[in-house]
């Protein structure tokens, strides 16, 4: 089903890949002919443990919550392996847990461990980052199987580093590069390189459009418009008028 | 091919080969291993051996489908043998025999058995077991025939009938739950040889089960007169519990009569050939493969 999930991307007009991380966004989102679903870490770290920070997710807790979700796969589903769960040993035996868990694509972030929800998130070193992304790629069973980086340290390494670590990521054999926390100049700047990999980018609602993508990576959009809703319904109860329209 | 789809399709054609499939039951990853490194050519992950392993608690329906997976699953990806898997009565109605379904062979399990007792539950050769009406497990059957993504996933019916209304009603039965679907078939606790042939002879052509318990309802038989009684699996469900539990019984009271486990160190594999059994070296070499040093081949401009 993933055998080119990379490449049916790049064949549709900059498709945005929906993010969830909980069974009722999965099952809302398997329904409607996306190209594929990304389970994301820091929304299911906020639907399991009710806290916003993912480097508490750990392997065991994140691969329970995918092996139930890939029942309900309806489309290639993405893993957020964040940045290996520990050495590149734990990435290459957490990216065989993940695809064993169902993953049709698995994302490897270059945070150090552990991953944090943070703007500025701190980076790991080229070295080691291409030690994770190996070893990923060697603990898959599937050759079907993307491995998918995400660099995190744009604002850190800027958009010099980050070309420096898309070269290093193709001789290695990456299948696509994620940018995250950019802005519009760098992620210019970056397409304007002619990277040597297809590169996605995160997305929000107001993202602006950009031809040199290949996808969008949405950051939960859905989540927050659900906590909006939550918060809102929560006020009418407060105000018991949900207790007095049910009477 | 996928170790998954391997392993299910070496089950079955072991299975279907005409010899019989040796199985024991393996409380845990370990075992499993164990049984693996002695030429086990297949294991099983079964509710006693689990209840056991993960509550310290007998076979009576309080480890649940969560515990049983789990251990299932932490078996299979320790081993590269065909796991076959005791779902009890599926946990539930048909929506929970679904579900059953679906995990075990995602998780990649070669098969399941689905039995008739009454939830919850008890292990096979327990006194006071209760049997649903005929129709529960038909039904369940067929809903995990239909569940089921690949055909080599196979599906065991299991009675518990002959200890609650005798061996005739077993095999009775058991045929409707052939006719139902059933690719295997498992008469629990026969209680003697004659009946033990009795049941081949009422399934010659269907894939049969013999379960070899110590202290059992069954006479303890050899694989090979099994074999020649026409079964197509043996499993032995709790030696490997039983030994655990004793062994490990005698070195705590050698430790607390001696204040040491010295006097019972023959009996203990040793430091260095456990960490040689469980892969050390293989995984210290991988460690070492990703080492930032090694990683410059890639750092070329």
């Amino acid at each position: 089903m993933t055998a080119s999930l990379i490449h049916t991307l790049t064949s549709m007009d900059q498709p945005i890949i929906p993010a969830a991380g909980d069974g009722q966004t999965m099952t809302l989102l398997s329904q409607s002919s996306f190209p594929a679903i990304f389970l994301d870490g820091t929304l299911t770290t906020q639907t399991l443990l009710a806290e916003n920070n993912q480097g508490l997710l750990t392997l065991s807790e994140y691969a329970k919550f995918c092996r139930d979700m890939q029942l309900k796969k309806t489309s290639p589903l993405i893993y957020d392996l964040q940045s290996g769960f520990g050495s590149p040993l734990n990435t290459y035996y957490a990216a065989q847990e993940l695809e064993r868990s169902g993953a049709d694509t698995i994302i490897l972030n270059d945070q150090t461990y552990p991953s944090h929800s943070l703007n500025r998130p701190t980076t790991t070193t080229p070295a080691d980052l291409l030690g994770k992304a190996k070893a990923a790629q060697d603990g898959l069973e599937n050759d079907a199987t993307e491995l998918w980086i995400k660099l995190e340290g744009i604002w850190d390494y800027g958009t010099k580093g980050i070309l420096q670590r898309i070269h290093y990521l193709a001789n290695i054999g990456a299948n696509a590069i994620i940018i995250d926390h950019y802005t519009d100049d760098q992620l210019n700047t970056i397409i304007a390189a002619t990277p040597e990999l297809p590169i996605i980018a995160t997305w929000t609602p107001n993202t602006p459009h950009n031809s040199g993508i290949t996808a969008w990576l949405d950051t939960g959009c859905l989540a927050r418009q659900a906590q909006q809703a939550r918060q809102q319904a929560l006020t009418e109860l407060k105000k018991g008028s949900i207790a007095y329209a049910e009477k | 091919m996928l170790k998954n789809d391997r392993m299910r399709h070496q089950f079955k054609t072991d299975v279907m080969s005409g010899h019989i499939v040796r199985m024991m039951v393996a409380p845990d990853a370990l075992a499993a291993k164990i049984a693996q490194s002695c030429g086990a050519k297949a294991v099983f992950s079964a509710g006693y051996a689990t209840s056991a392993s993960a509550l310290a608690m007998p076979d009576r329906g309080i480890s649940d489908f969560g515990f049983a997976l789990e251990r299932c699953r932490e078996i299979i990806n320790a081993v590269d043998i065909p796991v076959f898997a005791d779902a009890d009565t599926g946990y539930g109605d048909l929506d929970n025999v679904k579900r059953t379904v679906e995990c075990y062979e995602a998780i990649g399990a070669a098969g399941i058995f689905i039995e008739d007792q009454v939830w919850p539950k008890r292990c096979g050769h327990m006194d006071g077991k209760k049997v649903e009406p005929t129709e529960v497990l038909e039904a369940k059957i067929k809903a995990a025939k239909a569940a089921r993504k690949h055909d080599d996933f196979l599906i065991m019916s299991r009675t518990d009938a002959r200890a609650v209304y005798g061996l005739d009603d077993a095999i009775e039965r058991s045929r409707r739950y052939k006719a139902a679907g059933a690719d295997l078939i498992f008469i629990e606790a026969p209680q003697s040889s004659e009946e033990l042939e009795k049941i081949h002879e009422a399934f010659p052509d269907t894939p049969m089960m013999a379960n070899m318990i110590e202290d059992g309802k069954t006479p303890l038989t050899k694989t090979e007169d099994l074999e020649r009684l026409g079964f197509n699996i043996v499993v032995h469900p709790n030696a490997m519990t039983y030994t655990q539990t004793y062994a490990e019984e005698q070195l705590v009271k050698t430790l607390q009569r001696d204040g040491t486990t010295k006097a019972y160190k023959d009996h203990m594999i040793t430091f260095p050939k456990f960490n040689e059994f469980v892969g050390l070296d293989k995984v210290n070499a991988r460690d070492a493969m990703y080492a930032p040093e090694k990683m410059a081949q890639f750092m070329t401009d």
